[in-house]
């Protein structure tokens, strides 16, 4: 495919607000993961969960979106420039030609859940939460596209861990067919009880801090967040989205194929697209959540695809498992280590599993790199690989 | 300009069982069936998944496996873009009541069959595809988004695409802050070239600007001529603002495509084929 410049990006999570925080947390080997204390939930685990959302009042003209997570939304959106940087392509490309593509899973579900907790009767939800746009999967994009007065074609992609990986590739082919000149992606997912009981049921959570890759991992911890980015085909970054593999595993509804042929396939396809050999990967960021099946299926995938080890980590033990807005924090992570350099460990992560020994990163690394490739794979099978590059546009 | 071709059409819900019958209703051929019928069990399951599968599932299935066969195209090699304004409302319903309990107990097969991509799960392991396979959302919308998507991605893979698009009637109290009292789903298959099953040409391009916000309700160009019974339908379910495209379809005319609740960016040409 022809590559686009990543002309900016952003992302926020329990790991700080910002690039510039996120960096620093990752320098320092710093985690945003504390024991679980949200509220209406009792679960023994460990979560990331973002500061400050409490305190956010969205301006009046926005008060029919109101909810955690669009809150989260107008955090991420306020970092790093990125709304300048918007007025700047909508200026160029005008606001019809800027597509917007976000990921989510939880979407604003968490509102549904308290209208429910505070309903009165069994025929109507409490007045403050009878706003339909609050109820349903589209919500937050609904409310980017007014906050960020885009009028391009826009769309809501919700593939559970997989949603804010997806919406490059959606954003890539939007601009192929000719259907707009730029896109901003992103993706927000806000902790909610859906998901923290919804994984305590399929007994996915870990009670403790997250340890991907440890050979004593057991289990993930939610987290989440929000990111966006912007895609042109031309600009002054020397950061490129260079490629996209998705597929399905077409096995099984909770659980990857035991092969992870479906993984292999999506990492393949991006290679493919990004027109780079397997050895031209200098750092893999997995989808590593720490549970013991999908650890081991990551890593049965990567040794496929990479029979010469690659440098890989899983940075979920500093953000939690973001879930729908997994993909969007770490293509920022991935962009943040090739601009500034730097291959960041597995933390929390001190044995690793044997099959993947000469794989996983135990140390942060300084090191100049040149394409790295992002993992997300979510339920239904559902699986996305993404390449991003820096230095000359190839090709 | 982008252009797609239709060449397989599927359709349930609202008085209208499948495309002959509905075509033959959008002609002003023969009445629309008053009658609700339960929505079909998943044929394309195992038995023991096709019995406890969700609701949208059920709905989505049928009317791929019916797109399918028509533009006579394995379910297996096509990409697929799933859409729904508002996704399984009955496990919405389930989960919240569930939630609002101290001490929550969640069955684990309603969590993971909870998420918006369920049905295009259910689809690729029914199917045995491994081809990319989406969930969108576009809320009112949700129709003509998940169709660019799945034009775009037909162009991006240069294959036909498989859309589907369904809605399920929301159940109290969900009911009230939900745009869904029938339920509807309508499938598409999508070629990049014209076959001998291609029944219309769609060619995107920007739009004018035709369709207001302040008209909710004008989904589609053309709307007026759709026949009086089934007027209600399309107010009732976000997935049959495709009606007047379908009736375009049904009665070999033009008809163009705008968005409705949040400005239109593109409109689509529909153009009959063959």
């Amino acid at each position: 495919m022809q590559s686009l410049h990543l002309s900016a990006y952003t992302a926020s999570c329990a790991a700080g607000h910002g690039k510039d925080a996120l960096w620093q947390a990752l320098q320092q080997q710093r985690s945003g993961l504390r024991r679980n204390d949200f509220p209406h939930c009792g679960l023994s685990t460990h979560i990331g969960r973002m500061h400050g959302v409490e305190d956010v009042a969205l301006p009046k003209e926005f008060a029919e979106w109101d909810c955690r997570n669009n809150r989260l939304a107008w955090i991420g959106l306020g970092q790093d420039g990125f709304l300048d940087s918007v007025a700047r392509a909508r200026d160029r490309h005008g606001k019809k030609r800027v597509a917007l593509v976000l990921g989510t899973s939880t979407a604003s579900i968490g509102s549904t859940e308290e209208a429910y907790r505070l309903r009165e009767n069994e025929t109507e939800l409490p007045a403050a939460y009878r706003r339909p746009v609050i109820h349903t999967p589209h919500s937050l994009t609904g409310f980017v596209r007014q906050y960020l007065e885009l009028e391009g074609p826009f769309l809501t992609v919700a593939t559970a861990c997989s949603s804010s990986a997806r919406v490059f590739a959606s954003a890539a082919r939007l601009l192929q067919a000719g259907m707009a000149d730029a896109a901003v992606v992103g993706g927000v997912d806000s902790l909610c009880l859906s998901v923290l009981y919804g994984f305590n049921a399929l007994e996915l959570m870990s009670p403790e801090p997250c340890r991907p890759f440890d050979v004593l991992r057991n289990g993930i911890n939610i987290g989440e967040a929000a990111g966006f980015a912007l895609l042109e085909r031309e600009s002054a970054s020397t950061l490129f989205f260079e490629g996209y593999g998705e597929s399905s595993d077409a096995y099984h509804m909770s659980s990857p194929h035991p092969e992870g042929l479906g993984a292999r396939q999506a990492m393949e396809a991006a290679l493919q697209r990004a027109e780079l050999s397997p050895d031209a990967i200098d750092y893999v960021n997995l989808h590593g959540t720490a549970t013991r099946v999908n650890d081991e299926v990551e890593g049965k995938a990567i040794v496929g695809m990479f029979p010469r080890p690659v440098a890989c980590s899983s940075t979920k033990a500093w953000t939690g498992h973001a879930l729908g807005a997994a993909g969007i924090l770490e293509a920022a992570i991935s962009a943040l280590c090739l601009e500034r350099g730097m291959i960041p460990a597995t933390l929390n992560c001190t044995e690793a599993e044997p099959l993947l020994a000469d794989y996983v990163q135990m140390e942060n690394r300084e090191r100049t790199l040149e394409h790295v490739m992002s993992n997300s794979f979510g339920f239904g099978g559902n699986n996305c690989s993404l390449i991003f590059g820096q230095g000359m546009r190839r090709g | 300009m982008t252009k797609i071709y239709i060449d397989g059409i599927g359709i349930w819900g609202g008085g209208l069982f499948g495309w002959p019958e509905a075509r033959s209703v959008l002609r002003a051929e023969t009445a629309l069936q008053s009658e609700e019928r339960p929505i079909p069990a998943a044929a394309l399951l195992p038995p023991a998944e096709r019995r406890r599968s969700p609701a949208t599932v059920r709905l989505a299935l049928h009317v791929g496996a019916e797109a399918c066969a028509m533009a006579q195209l394995a379910a297996a090699d096509l990409p697929s873009v799933f859409t729904s304004a508002q996704g399984d409302t009955e496990i919405t319903d389930y989960m919240c009541r569930e939630l609002a309990h101290t001490e929550a107990a969640i069955s684990p097969t309603k969590f993971h069959n909870s998420v918006h991509n369920a049905a295009s799960g259910y689809w690729t392991i029914a199917t045995g595809c491994r081809q990319s396979s989406s969930a969108v959302s576009g809320y009112l919308d949700s129709f003509i988004c998940g169709l660019i998507e799945a034009a775009a991605v037909a162009v991006g893979e240069n294959r036909p695409s498989l859309l589907v698009a369904y809605d399920i009637a929301a159940p109290a109290p969900l009911s009230t802050v939900c745009p869904v009292t029938v339920s509807f789903g309508l499938a598409l298959v999508l070629n990049v070239a014209a076959t001998p099953q291609s029944v219309a040409r769609l060619s995107f391009g920007p739009s004018d600007g035709g369709a207001s916000p302040a008209r909710p309700d004008a989904g589609v160009a053309g709307a007026d001529s759709l026949p009086e019974s089934l007027q209600p339908l399309r107010m009732a379910n976000p997935i049959a603002r495709a009606l007047p495209l379908l009736q375009a379809l049904a009665n070999r005319r033009r008809c163009r495509l705008e968005g409705s609740s949040f400005a239109a960016p593109l409109s689509v040409e529909v153009e009959p084929w063959n």
